[in-house]
């Protein structure tokens, strides 16, 4: 027993002094990694800074780009040169048969270096470039089997190549396989496609019922950043006629009516805030904060109702809302003689941070 | 010879090493995972591998007070010049003796509003609520009457307003990416719950003018001995058990947590000195109770700079403090232990907990008993004895410098050759001596256990300025 756990102990005593030993190593390697790369970087700059946007990547070059670190430094050294200058779509039009060919290539490899090549892709590919059909197709091929970073890279990919389709379709790989995105991460994302977001906003949309919460709610929220009628009519609908779509999706429409004010959202908003008894009161608690924005004798008046609400952030919402319209003190004391003590400190509050 | 003492010393000779050999493969495992996974996402990092963004969600930062006005205004000046686009930070001053509100509400020009909160998780009354009006992070400071530190976070989370909040100890400090690091974490997945960041001593860093980050070991020896302790168990161990969703701790000097989890799982515990591991140990109780699918993550590259006790005194009542926090989670939490619903939670790290750290010290004083008796008994074999010693200390050595070492690079610091030196030198009399030093602390933590499980146990505080 003695000799059995001293031998273990002993070689694990080894194997941590390897690990000792590969730290140091490492921390050396890492130093003098950082100079090869420099150089490396300095090489390229080199090279494209003599031909500026119109370097053409040679069969040589593409062998050694198929090497991680350095397609790291070529990266590089084209932010610090070509993407300055004006025409960087020179150079993309120009080599868009060998970043074709890279793509194909990386798309071999792990995930972490497919997640790289998707970045570099969605970092300079110019919209409307020859090969943007093609390399949308190999962008979806990096979705198999991949990490949420390379899922992450690759629909930046797809938004800057500005196929509608291809977005679409990657939405539906991520819904089919039950992969989260954050909804965060998602509506930002969208707002770089460079293609017709209106028309990509309609074509997502149309997944309503389908989409996890998540996809259609950063969809939704993505709709709020720019401004169209046609998306406003279509919202208006899904919230008023469609009381099978998703809560979390209904609260997110809710929300872009109050960013977008609509004359004709008003009664919708005013009825949820009235009678939302299927969602226990949260797109209440949402309408109450957008009805801020509708101010009028009829939105007050609902106002001034909910401060009475049971849901207490109903009531803070409602109290905020009143507090950017023109309260009266007629109004504070016609809540102060409703004897509902909930009520007047909410609206009191609201008084004290406008104040 | 007695037979019987023949068996028992046989039984104890066999016990002892089983236990100290797994002891020396969960280390060995954690440390080598750890370095693996440390070397992982520092390769994933440099090539983009990361969910950068320009805008997050929000969070409200949690600062639970409790006669902080020596560094309460340190603290909350570095959290409102963090790097991130939305959060608040609220302030709960625990009904503090000393002029911890007055420092805040005199410099930040606080003022006292009547702000109504609704209660989502039981906590004692609020005395008086302050507002920051003009500052571009939404400040707040909360009065309330003593109740605890478990009690103050309650407190802090029904008045903050988003769906995430960070609880932070008021003598920390954040670094400036910390909270994009840690927040980056929660949204890989939607199951995340919760997120541990990394712990580090606040005595190694100085902040030059132009916020540059300088790294030294403090010259203070016990400090030095904590930045060793604290980077083997918070690269080894958490990330271990990170990899099996088995994480028991969340220190309380910096975590993440989603609120509403929180509140369904019913907040901090009130009647326990280690809160930050009760609510841990509630989270998984909860989610596999009912049955949710959930993931408590730890984030290493989220760094917290906390300030380690400088002298003996207060290191062992901070000690004391843990060990009894730890007492009182893992017996409140017994009917984990060995129960298929809870998983390797309740298998793994259950028992890690219980063996390793709860039940050592006692362990180890019998050992010692064992090996008195053994050696009066003329049973002992010395040389073998005194070889294991050395050679278990030396290992143990070994696993905390690459720790230390793996920490420099990863995180990038610089740090000078008496520093390599003096890491090595403080890395052997940690194993050698200060464990037994701790280990006395711990075996003698339970003594007076009625008198002291309810305070905060302050330790004597320094500004972040005069920290080296």
């Amino acid at each position: 027993m003695r000799s059995t756990v001293e031998f273990v102990i002993y070689f694990y005593l080894a194997v941590c002094a390897l690990l000792l030993i590969f730290n140091i190593l490492y921390i050396f390697r890492s130093k003098l990694q950082a100079s090869a790369q420099k150089k490396r970087i300095e090489v390229w700059r080199k090279a494209i800074q003599q031909t500026g946007s119109s370097y053409l990547i040679s069969q040589t070059d593409l062998k050694t780009l198929e090497k991680p670190e350095e397609l790291t430094a070529f990266f590089n050294a084209l932010s610090d040169t070509v993407l300055k200058e004006k025409d960087a779509s020179v150079f993309f039009i120009s080599n868009a048969s060998q970043i074709q060919q890279l793509a194909v290539h990386y798309g071999k490899l792990s995930s972490m270096e497919r997640a790289f090549m998707a970045y570099v892709i969605a970092s300079f590919h110019e919209p409307g470039a020859p090969n943007a059909k093609m390399l949308s197709e190999i962008m979806l091929g990096y979705l198999e089997q991949s990490t949420v970073f390379c899922r992450e890279n690759v629909l930046h990919a797809l938004y800057a190549l500005g196929s509608e389709q291809a977005v679409e379709h990657a939405f539906e790989i991520l819904n089919e396989k039950g992969w989260y995105h954050n909804a965060k991460l998602i509506s930002d994302g969208l707002v770089l496609f460079t293609g017709d977001k209106t028309s990509l906003a309609k074509r997502l949309f149309k997944h309503r019922m389908e989409f996890e919460d998540s996809l259609m709610v950063g969809t939704v929220q993505f709709m709020s950043s720019f401004e169209s009628g046609e998306i406003s009519d279509l919202l208006l609908e899904a919230l008023d006629k469609e009381s099978a779509l998703s809560l979390e999706v209904r609260f997110a429409i809710v929300r872009y009516f109050q960013r977008h004010v609509r004359e004709e959202a008003k009664p919708v908003l005013l009825e949820l805030l009235a009678h939302d008894s299927k969602s226990a009161g949260s797109l209440s608690v949402a309408a109450a904060s957008a009805l801020a924005f509708y101010g009028c004798g009829t939105v007050k008046e609902a106002l001034l109702q909910a401060l009475h609400s049971p849901n207490w952030y109903v009531r803070r919402n409602a109290a905020m809302s009143l507090q950017k319209m023109d309260l009266t003190d007629q109004d504070v004391e016609m809540i102060r003689q409703s004897h509902d003590r909930y009520a007047l400190e909410m609206l009191t509050y609201a008084k004290e941070v406008s104040a | 010879m007695n037979p019987v003492v023949m068996q028992i010393l046989h039984i104890a000779q066999i016990f002892f090493l089983i236990y100290l050999l797994c002891y020396a493969t969960y280390l060995f495992l954690s440390v080598a995972v750890g370095a693996w996974k440390l070397y992982y996402a520092d390769k994933m990092r440099t090539i983009h591998n990361e969910l950068k963004h320009d805008y997050y969600f929000p969070v409200s930062i949690l600062v639970p007070a409790y006669n902080e006005e020596v560094t309460i205004l340190d603290s909350v000046e570095s959290l409102l010049n963090l790097d991130y686009r939305l959060y608040e930070v609220v302030v709960i001053d625990d009904g503090s003796k000393d002029d911890t509100s007055k420092v805040l509400i005199e410099h930040f020009h606080m003022q006292k509003v009547s702000r109504p909160i609704r209660l989502a998780v039981p906590c004692k009354p609020i005395q008086e609520i302050y507002e920051c009006p003009d500052s571009r992070v939404k400040l707040t400071l909360v009065k309330k009457i003593n109740g605890g530190k478990g009690d103050a976070l309650n407190v802090g989370i029904n008045v903050s307003q988003f769906p995430y909040f960070i609880c932070i100890d008021a003598d920390s400090m954040l670094q400036t990416d910390s909270l994009e690091r840690i927040v980056q974490s929660a949204m890989e997945d939607d199951d995340i719950v919760a997120v541990g960041g990394l712990i580090r001593v606040a005595q190694c860093i100085r902040v030059d003018d132009d916020g540059k980050l300088t790294y030294h070991l403090p010259w203070n020896f016990l400090a030095s001995l904590q930045v060793m302790e604290y980077d083997r168990s918070f690269l080894a161990s958490r990330i271990l058990l990170d990899g099996f969703n088995g994480n028991l701790i969340i220190s309380g000097a910096f975590g993440l947590f989603k609120k509403d989890v929180v509140i369904a799982a019913g907040g901090y515990a009130t009647n326990t000195l280690g809160e930050d591991m009760e609510l841990v140990a509630k989270l998984h109780v909860y989610c596999r109770n009912n049955m949710k699918r959930y993931s408590i993550r730890y984030e290493p590259n989220a760094v917290c700079w906390s300030q380690a006790p400088s002298s003996l005194t207060d290191l062992m009542k901070q000690r004391r403090r843990w060990h009894l926090g730890l007492f009182q989670c893992m017996t409140r939490y017994r009917f984990m232990c060995c129960r298929p619903r809870y998983g390797f939670v309740g298998s793994l790290s259950y028992l890690y907990y219980l063996l390793y750290e709860l039940l050592s010290p006692f362990i180890e004083v019998v050992g010692l008993g064992v090996t008195i008796l053994a050696g009066v008994l003329g049973q002992l074999n010395w040389a073998f004895m005194i070889r294991f010693y050395l050679l278990f200390a030396l290992y143990g050595s070994i696993l905390s410098i690459t720790a230390f070492f793996q920490r420099i690079y990863t995180q990038k610091l610089r740090i000078s050759r008496s520093d390599i030196f003096r890491a090595c030198l403080m890395c052997l009399i940690e194993n050698v001596f200060f464990r037994f030093i701790l280990d006395y602390v711990r075996f003698t933590a339970l003594i007076g256990y009625g008198k002291k499980k309810n305070t905060w146990g302050q330790i004597k505080r320094i500004k972040h300025s005069e920290t080296r």
